[in-house]
């Protein structure tokens, strides 16, 4: 799995209320907010790619290999495809490590990156645990 | 009748009986606060108005600061929110209570680097967010209707002319 296609699907598992927010509580419908994609110090967002997998077996790798380490309770996450990320000028690094991990990278200086996490969060599917 | 509104002024309750707020650069708003708010767009789904509620923000400050003034907070290595964010952050928010009483309340939270930052969203295309960190500096981005725009803006003691313009574009 090196090279990364752009129909791919990439999942960034969220673990803060403040990541998203549900407009419908009964439908369970919302959106990702634009501080789930802000990269960290390193410049780094961190994925997983997700394409081909069922519903449960992306929720497993987020348990498994995120929140069980982390300690934390998962409790969304937001979906976006790799050509949304390649389109706001962004690349999909995949490290594979741990398995099916990547890093969305080359984002540009501090002000730009909240517009591009605007932009992505506006293209990102909201799913919620 | 107009006036510069300063962060002293919300800070001792003496607030100025007007709207127009004036920037550093000292260019202004000058419609009355009647004709602002009777151009406020009505579609206001996931946000609350000031006035009424100004205190629950304040209420989601304290969250976010006691929530996220550790490392790694968001589970990725997030730095801590510092307690010259949080004040900061508290300066801007004292600020914005002077706005029309009808422009929505932003959702706050933490961001990666210890930001503090303010978000106002009208629809996936109609975003205005702003931070702060503690540097005496804004850092602002927002989309309206497919234009991008970003910058940083010095703040001091007015409210950043910046927001007011990019809160009318998005709301008036």
């Amino acid at each position: 799995m090196d090279s990364v296609s752009p129909d791919e699907s990439l999942a960034r598992y969220i673990f803060d209320k403040r990541h998203y927010s549900v407009s419908d509580e009964k439908s369970k419908e919302g959106r990702v907010t634009y501080r789930a994609f802000l990269p960290t110090k390193k410049g780094e967002t961190s994925v997983f790619r997700v394409t081909d997998l069922s519903d449960t077996e992306i929720w497993d790798i987020g348990e498994r290999e995120v929140a069980q380490k982390r300690q934390e309770p998962l409790l969304a996450r937001g979906d976006i495809n790799v050509s949304k990320v390649t389109a706001l000028g962004l690349k999909v690094d995949p490290d594979n490590n741990p398995p099916r991990h990547a890093n969305i990278i080359g984002w540009p200086e501090k002000s730009d990156q909240k517009a591009i996490a605007i932009e992505l969060a506006g293209e990102a599917q909201l799913h919620l645990k | 009748m107009s006036a510069v509104i300063r962060y002293e002024d919300c800070y001792s309750g003496l607030i100025p009986g007007t709207t127009t707020l004036l920037s550093r650069s000292s260019r202004s708003i000058t419609k009355k606060p009647d004709t602002l708010v009777s151009e406020v767009i009505k579609d206001r789904q996931e946000t609350v108005t000031w006035g009424q509620r100004p205190r629950e923000l304040l209420t989601s400050l304290q969250e976010v600061y006691k929530d996220c003034s550790m490392e790694d907070w968001d589970g990725y290595g997030a730095q801590a929110v510092t307690h010259g964010a949080y004040n900061e952050a508290l300066k801007l928010i004292r600020l914005l209570q002077l706005l029309p009483p009808a422009i929505p309340l932003p959702a706050i939270g933490a961001e990666p680097d210890g930001a503090i930052g303010l978000e106002w969203y009208k629809a996936k295309q109609q975003v205005f967010v702003v931070s702060v960190d503690g540097n005496n500096t804004i850092t602002y981005a927002g989309i309206f209707d497919g234009n991008k725009i970003h910058g940083v803006w010095s703040f001091g003691d007015t409210l950043p002319e910046v927001i007011i313009e990019n809160l009318r574009r998005l709301y008036f």
